[in-house]
């Protein structure tokens, strides 16, 4: 009988444990760490938001971004043109809508590329050590040097400004912050007991970074990334309101803003640059809340980041 | 000593690093380097057998690595190459240009520096108090508004339906190009347009450095011997805060080399920056290379510097 109820006693009690590491597993404290976070929270909405305006861009202006109507040229936001139009009559908010296309696809696309050399990079650096980590970090340290949006500018220059140009030249040159990143983390975690455990056991070198240590790196990488979109959508907004991004008639948000360097445009059409300018300053807004929160919710101390 | 030492050394290699990049990107731009020098009415004039006459002579028909080492040599004599444009020498076109943007550039990094620093040291002493949320929410705007809308805000408002403020340029033509009120005025909105998002970088690392050195054990054990609380502010946080500081200011540099790049051409300031941008849009290689390379080497020396001031004030750094 008390045999019995001790061992009921021990069931309820390990029913009630599971019950409670559950909801306090590492990613489940991240999550709810992330929620508790309001202006993270309100940046991924926004972020959302501005996505969905560009996806569905088609069903929710009655205007195409590129339809020229001379009946209405550069006339003040009215109830038929929200945000008015600019000088050839097209409409301004659907231009600034299908404008989120290219500017948060060079943010999503750029930046996932820069996080996966970034990666690489900083990985073998920490987890190989020695000549490799003093090469690629001097290398590093030599990119580093080079103001990244002048690089940037030149090469897009040379390159001829489109977006696959954009995209490819942020990626190849943003990565350097990741990269140390990376490195600094690797560096603790492969001196980690789990890491000595997994070894002792008999995994492989290559076993262990994989299955072991990136997945604990999924964290800062995601704050980098978040940070990062900020950073490449302000690049490529700064290039194409350079006139070296994304060409006429395309819209995103820079070339938008392009028009604006016209001081008659400046003085007279305000609505024509406020709205781009604010879509800009909103989405790098919403990324850097979100990196923000990321980064709380997974207690990342590192600032090597940007 | 030896730190310092063996930074020195890193240099050396480095500068060679910086170096070979601009040299891949060199070859990079599109077109011949001879076909470029040559006036495009004239190519079917010229024989085939003169324009490989001409490769020659300038060493284009060498392997890489020695025209590599040719290129190196002239840059060493200080030879950064000639404008295709107007034929001028690129270091003399650079040199005449780097007063405007120092000028800039430095009004903003020290505005930048004192405001930031000052703000966010503020804001740890006052953690959760209203101005520190709000200061806070104002740094995430700082660093999230494209410098350029800040400027075209800033031009609309006070140059546009105010009047307070100039447009374009440095002076007013005709004005005296001195150290003069008209000067003030044409850099307000520039040097402003620039420094916003570094001073909201700047508040952002002292206000955590600030809060970390808050946190040491040194600061509690000052108070518990019964320090006045001014001297643990001033001995002990403060001077622990202002250390990683120092790097910051040395990373801060590309940022603000890029940044002007935008903010002098949409104000016609006549810095590096502008001149920069019209290479870059009339396709002149060699100021464009010019102008990396020399920004490159200003960071790299810029960091070194930072690094031993670092290594003279942390002791943990030096023995590291």
């Amino acid at each position: 009988m008390s045999s019995h109820s001790s061992g009921e006693v021990v069931l309820q009690t390990a029913g009630k444990l599971a019950e409670q590491t559950t909801p306090n597993s590492p990613s489940r404290r991240t999550l709810r760490r992330f929620l508790h976070h309001r202006l993270a929270v309100a940046g991924a909405i926004i972020l959302a938001l501005l996505t969905l305006g560009a996806i569905f861009a088609p069903w929710i202006s009655p205007y195409e971004p590129n339809a020229i109507d001379l009946t209405k040229i550069s006339s003040a936001p009215d109830g038929q043109n929200w945000l008015g139009t600019d000088r050839v009559g097209r409409d301004i908010l659907t231009r600034v809508l299908y404008g989120g296309r290219v500017s948060l696809a060079v943010g999503f696309v750029a930046v996932g590329l820069y996080l996966l050399i970034g990666f690489l990079i900083g990985a073998m650096a920490g987890y190989i050590g020695g000549v490799v980590d003093n090469v690629l970090m001097r290398f590093t340290e030599i990119v580093m040097c080079f103001p990244t949006f002048v690089l940037i500018l030149i090469l897009v220059g040379m390159l001829g400004p489109n977006i696959t140009n954009v995209i490819l030249v942020i990626g190849l040159f943003g990565w350097t912050g990741v990269a140390r990143l990376i490195r600094g983390q690797v560096l603790q975690l492969r001196e980690l007991d789990f890491v000595l455990a997994a070894q002792a056991i008999g995994c492989g070198r290559w076993y262990v970074l994989i299955r072991h240590i990136t997945p604990n790196v999924v964290g800062p990488m995601s704050v980098a990334g978040s940070l990062g979109i900020a950073g490449a959508i302000l690049t490529e907004a700064g290039l194409s309101f350079l006139g070296l991004g994304v060409t006429q008639p395309t819209p995103s948000w820079g070339s938008i803003l392009n028009e604006a360097r016209n001081p008659a445009t400046l003085a007279t059409q305000p609505w024509l640059w406020l709205a781009p300018g604010a879509a800009i300053s909103l989405a790098v807004l919403a990324a850097n809340f979100l990196g923000d929160g990321l980064r709380d919710a997974f207690d990342v101390k590192s600032r090597a980041a940007g | 000593m030896n730190f310092i030492l063996r930074r020195l050394v890193l240099v050396l290699p480095m500068l060679l690093g910086i170096t070979v990049v601009t040299f891949v990107i060199i070859n990079l731009a599109p077109g011949d380097p001879i076909t470029a020098l040559i006036n495009p009415l004239e190519m079917n004039v010229r024989s085939a057998d003169e324009i490989e006459q001409a490769r020659e002579d300038l060493g284009l028909n060498d392997p890489i690595p020695v025209r590599y080492a040719l290129w190196l040599k002239e840059l060493a004599t200080g030879n950064l190459g000639y404008s295709i444009q107007n034929k001028d020498a690129v270091r003399s076109m650079i040199v005449d240009k780097l007063p405007a943007s120092l000028g800039l550039t430095a009004t903003a990094l020290a505005l930048a520096i004192v405001i930031g620093i000052t703000l966010g040291v503020y804001s740890a002493l006052h953690q959760y108090s209203a101005f520190d949320y709000i200061l806070t929410i104002l740094t995430f705007f700082g660093v999230s508004v494209p410098a350029f809308f800040v400027a075209l805000l800033g031009m609309y408002l006070f140059s546009v339906k105010l009047k307070w403020l100039p447009v374009f340029g440095m002076w007013t033509p005709g004005e005296p190009t001195t150290l003069n009120l008209d000067l003030l005025k044409h850099g307000i909105l520039p040097v402003t347009a620039l420094a916003i998002p570094q001073i909201a970088g700047f508040m952002r690392y002292a206000r955590a450095a600030t809060l970390d050195a808050l946190g040491a054990e040194h600061v509690t054990t000052a108070r518990a011997k019964g320090l006045k609380e001014s001297a643990v502010l001033w001995r002990h946080v403060f001077r622990t805060a202002m250390l990683p500081l120092v790097t910051i200011i040395g990373l801060s540099l590309p940022h603000i080399i890029g940044g002007s790049f935008i903010i002098e051409t949409i104000f016609s300031w006549p810095g590096v920056g502008l001149l920069g941008y019209t290479a870059i849009m009339q396709r002149d290689y060699p100021v464009q290379l010019g102008i990396a390379l020399m920004a490159a080497v200003a960071v790299l020396l810029a960091n070194l510097v930072t690094d031993v001031i670092y290594g003279v004030v942390d002791p943990r750094i030096r023995y590291e």
